[in-house]
């Protein structure tokens, strides 16, 4: 309630209000009354208004060590966490929308136009968050209809035809009832064009539509449901080959995305105890559909449909007593994921990867394969459930509080697969004189089916100490975070590209369970940290230090006998080790800067990919600095009664190792950002610039049969926002 | 799960191979199953040089569970200028330890022909399993069989079942580097109107960062029996293996030596040629490990 009251006040003043200088003080749905000395970083409406941030990947380089590169499509949302994290599969970071847990890191990117504060928890969270957020955990909240009554339009239009337009209206039926609903349109013409055939890699077409209702039939009830549905298209992909620096591809390559979620959330606050359920079903079917080499040649193309379902329920209640202070509750998920993900194979592609491989290896007796495409068929289906019993005590002894929680996990998944190949090819007898003749035709017809199945058990236990202090308090923490196991089914082209091979006499042992089944990966946090501010409160600031083990890594390996076989597989441990520095200072009433900053240093303790030994070698894709600056402003100059308001801001991260053999690497890189508001009660107008500098960078970087491809950053955009709040009060 | 898919299969054969009886001996559990494609080297005792082969024996053995006994009908034997259409070997005791056996010294014969030869020294051990690796998917029922014994106190029959399967270890070694590895495994048919033998060798690998052959196939090795038709003896100076039906001149197969026995394994040895790197490989393989290899 605390904290709805916190997200109603901020949201009741205007957008670009020049007295939000500092965050606001909001505290989740899901967490320990006092949690204030561990590191959360928080962004209110105002600053979330100011950086343009919209989506989870904006929050990128602004919270110390969070990195969250933009690249491919929606789909890929990478975000790495103090070194951690990962490009497929499970998400390092959790992700809460309104108390609702997405579990699955593919639906983490989508705009939200009314977000009311983010709050980000740095490091282990998997006692009140369970699996996936073994780095840190991301809650966001959206403005509620109960605390903010009004319309609020938006406009806004910049470089690229970056065009975008919200509409919301937030009303109350009655005093117990109140009810909002947002719709969101975004257009971008994207950054990069297609060489090969002058067409816009990432142009995207997105809306979306949220309803809420608030229902409080008693001061001591409340029950919240909030709708949400969008669509979008997306042209794929700006992967440039970094031999050309250019994006040269021939097939079509699109992301298409239909999401619909439902949370509701039913809470009950007693004399000493709130109970809160939360429920959410989710939907998702969407179609990834890409060019797999990125050249201009026709090798072979991906198609990757799903549809998937998720439920999730968590129950949970906490309450206050005295020094003590308690939460603790019940968890459980069931999803339900469909996906057929068929490879076609082209002329090029049959040539160099099937013919040429065979035949260096009997040139006397070649093949030439029937047709010049064929299909490797892959469907999977993968339901999995989980359920888990968590709770956390506080107890505070003087000027020390002690906090201990423990999460028993357990979490089962299958894996349907059919796999299926039809080809033919002919075998030639090259003959003396160098003419050849027919020597015999063998068809492929390979129809796999099985089952796969894996349960995961965890306890996962948290224990913190704090310590009040004259000016602020210091903690040192000790934490269990788990990543989930599961199915990498994007090896079972892989699998199936080897049974046509074997088909011919050369391929890979496979066991289809060997190859793409993975454990979870676990990580052993230990961090201190100390906050405070001056008695003024113009100075404040956080120092943080972690340390994390983190064993039985995920990670993709070459498995012996192989020529380009892949395995997902937990074959390495990694340390990391780093610190978390953030600082805000008020030295007039007009100024505020914030900077915030982070180092890591996560390297590879054991990582044999079969081919090289990756000791000591730098993560890949996680940078060993962040670095975000911002100074705002309230400018003396208020034409005709209005605020204007000045922001300069810089993000900074880096370096970034590409590879595990850390000869590729993105170096240290600066984007510097700034926006002038002008504004009434009613509306602003912002005029804002990102990477002002034009700096060169790339976001993303990948090796595909040997052409290594880079997809460069946002380049320098510009434009301008209008925003109209129109107050019911 | 091997095991699984095992019983499953190995069920489905007991219904289509093997039919239970329940005749004149009242409750008693009988199952009748046949061994096809049997062969037997007959060998003069008084003259060793004097050694026929009988290419076609079929055999039905009726077991009973209850009894402990065993009834054999063999279809297709032929000693010096006899040849017995048929020969009934009756009440013989066996016992099931993993393998099947029986031993008698003297069992009752009878013949269809009215002559019943005297038959001594009778052993039989067979081994029931499904080949998965050379065949199909599905697998094909091929037990492991050895038989012997003496008939009118002259003539040795040592027999088997074709093709002979075989599992166990196989060890590579190049450049003073040694690979083994469990999963290549050999089936083993013998032409004995050319006298020669061909190996089937499935998941053929002769070093850890080579791929594997898939099917590969060494025919037309030259062969010669050997110990009374317990060995048969395989040298071959030189071949061009087939890998998956297609000739692979690139990968020559020299030296080739090895001994079969015909109740146990296979000891083989030979050199491969791959990429200018020649590969000696050592194959220790027998019937159990087989099964082992499979995780039956």
């Amino acid at each position: 309630m605390c904290s709805a009251l916190a997200v109603g006040a901020q949201a009741r003043e205007t957008a670009d209000s020049s007295r939000m200088l500092r965050e606001v003080e909001v505290m989740g749905i899901k967490q320990m009354p006092s949690p204030e000395v561990l590191p959360v970083s928080r962004l209110s409406r105002p600053e979330i208004v100011r950086l343009g941030i919209e989506a989870v990947k904006d929050l990128g380089d602004i919270v110390p060590n969070l990195y969250t590169p933009s690249y491919g499509s929606r789909m890929t949302s990478s975000i790495y966490m103090r070194g951690l994290g990962s490009r497929i599969d499970q998400a390092v970071v959790g992700l809460n929308i309104d108390g609702v847990p997405f579990l699955n890191k593919d639906a983490f990117d989508f705009d939200l136009p009314d977000i009311a504060s983010i709050e980000v928890l740095r490091g282990a969270q998997s006692v009140l968050n369970g699996r996936n957020a073994m780095a840190g955990q991301i809650n966001v909240y959206t403005l509620s209809p109960h605390d903010y009554q009004g319309t609020r339009l938006m406009a806004e239009y910049g470089r690229f035809n970056d065009a975008k337009l919200s509409a919301g209206w937030y009303g109350k039926v009655s005093d117990k009832l109140s009810t909002s609903l947002s719709l969101y349109y975004t257009h971008s013409d994207g950054y990069w064009r297609n060489t090969f055939n002058g067409s816009r890699t990432g142009l995207e077409n997105a809306g979306s539509a949220r309803w809420k209702i608030v229902f409080q039939p008693s001061p001591n009830h409340t029950i919240t449901n909030t709708a949400a549905f969008s669509t979008g298209r997306q042209s794929g992909y700006p992967y440039a080959s970094t031999a050309t620096g250019r994006i040269a591809y021939n097939d079509t390559c699109f992301y298409r995305r239909n999401a619909f979620s439902d949370g509701l959330t039913v809470a009950w606050k007693g004399k000493r105890v709130v109970v809160t359920s939360l429920t959410s079903v989710q939907y998702l079917d969407d179609n990834m559909t890409l060019d797999q080499d990125f050249t201009p040649a026709d090798y072979f193309t991906l198609t990757q449909r799903r549809h998937e379902f998720t439920f999730t329920e968590d129950l949970f209640a906490k309450g206050v007593r005295g020094s003590y202070s308690w939460l603790g509750g019940v968890f459980g998920f069931y999803r339900h994921s469909k996906m057929q993900a068929p490879v076609t194979f082209m002329n090029t592609g049959i040539e160099q990867l099937i013919e040429s491989k065979r035949n260096e290896m009997n040139p006397l007796y070649p093949i030439t394969w029937d047709d010049r495409s064929f299909l490797l068929g892959s469907e999977f289906t993968t339901p999995s459930g989980g359920f888990a019993l968590y709770h956390q005590s506080s107890y505070t002894l003087d000027d020390w509080t002690f906090d201990l929680g423990l999460r028993w996990d357990i979490e089962k998944i299958s894996c349907r697969y059919a796999s299926d190949a039809d080809a033919a090819y002919t075998t030639w007898h090259v003959l003396d004189d160098g003419s050849r003749e027919f020597y015999s035709n063998t068809p492929i017809n390979i129809h796999d089916k099985g089952r796969l199945s894996q349960t995961f058990n965890q306890l996962l236990p948290k224990l913190t100490v704090s310590r009040r202090l004259p000016f602020g308090a210091a903690y040192a923490s000790f934490s269990k975070g788990y990543k989930s196991g599961g199915f990498n089914t994007q090896m079972f082209s892989d699998v199936l590209q080897q049974r046509v091979m074997q088909t011919m006499g050369v391929a890979m042992l496979y066991k289809v369970e060997d190859i793409v089944t993975y454990r979870p990966e676990i990580s052993w946090n230990y961090e201190i940290g100390i906050k405070g501010s001056t008695a003024d409160q113009r100075l404040s600031g956080e120092a943080v230090g972690f340390f994390i083990d983190c064993r039985d890594q995920q990670l993709t390996v070459f498995p012996p006998g192989t020529v380009t076989g892949r395995v997902m597989t937990n074959a390495g441990r990694t340390r990391s080790f780093g610190a978390e520095l953030t600082a805000r200072w008020h030295p007039a009433n007009e100024l505020s800067i914030n900077v915030s900053y982070g180092y890591t240093n996560a390297t590879f303790r054991r990582y044999n990919n079969g081919r090289a030994d990756f000791r000591g070698k730098r993560l890949p894709y996680a940078p060993a600095h962040t670095l975000f600056a911002s100074m705002t402003w309230d400018t003396p100059w208020r034409p005709a009664g209005l605020t204007t308001q000045l922001n300069l801001n810089v993000r900074c991260a880096g370096d970034i190792m590409w590879n595990e053999e850390n000869t590729q690497r993105q170096p240290f890189y600066a984007l510097p950002g700034a926006s002038f508001v002008i504004a009434s009660s009613r509306w602003s107008l912002k005029l804002w610039g990102e990477n002002l500098s034009n700096t060169r960078y790339s976001t993303f970087y990948f090796l595909s049969m040997g052409n290594s491809f880079a997809q460069r950053g946002r380049p320098l955009t510009f434009g301008a926002t209008v925003r109209l709040n129109l107050n019911n009060d | 799960m091997k095991k699984l898919n095992f019983f499953a299969l190995f069920t489905l054969l007991a219904m289509t191979l093997a039919s239970c009886n329940d005749d004149n001996k009242g409750n008693d559990t009988i199952y009748e199953q046949s061994f096809l494609g049997c062969f037997a080297t007959v060998t003069d005792l008084q003259n060793p040089t004097n050694q026929t082969i009988a290419k076609s024996i079929t055999m039905k053995l009726t077991t009973n569970w209850t009894q402990q006994t065993c009834e054999i009908m063999m279809n297709g034997l032929t000693v010096g200028a006899q040849a017995y259409s048929q020969l009934n070997f009756d009440n013989m005791k066996w016992k099931q330890d993993g393998w099947s056996e029986i031993t008698t010294e003297t069992p009752k014969v009878s013949s269809s022909t009215g002559i019943a030869p005297m038959v001594s020294d009778f052993e039989m051990k067979w081994l029931d399993r499904i080949d998965l690796a050379h065949v199909s998917a599905v697998g094909v029922y091929t037990p492991a069989l050895e038989f012997s014994f003496i008939i009118d106190g002259r003539y040795k029959v040592v027999g088997s079942r074709q093709p002979l399967v075989f599992g166990g270890s196989t060890t590579a070694s190049a450049n003073g580097a040694s690979f083994t590895q469990t999963k290549s495994l050999y089936s083993i048919a013998l032409d004995f109107e050319n006298r020669q033998a061909s190996i089937r060798i499935a998941n053929a690998q002769f070093a850890d960062n080579m791929p594997s052959m898939g099917m590969m196939e060494f025919a037309g090795i030259p062969f010669t029996i050997a110990d009374e038709g317990e060995d048969i003896i395989l040298d071959c100076a030189e071949l061009v293996p087939s890998i998956s039906g297609t000739p692979y001149p690139a990968f020559p197969i020299t030296a080739l030596r090895g001994k079969l026995e015909v109740g146990d394994g296979l000891d083989l040895s030979f050199n491969c040629g791959v990429r200018g790197t020649t590969y000696t490989v050592v194959v220790d393989v027998d019937y159990t490990s087989y099964n082992d290899a499979l995780d039956y």
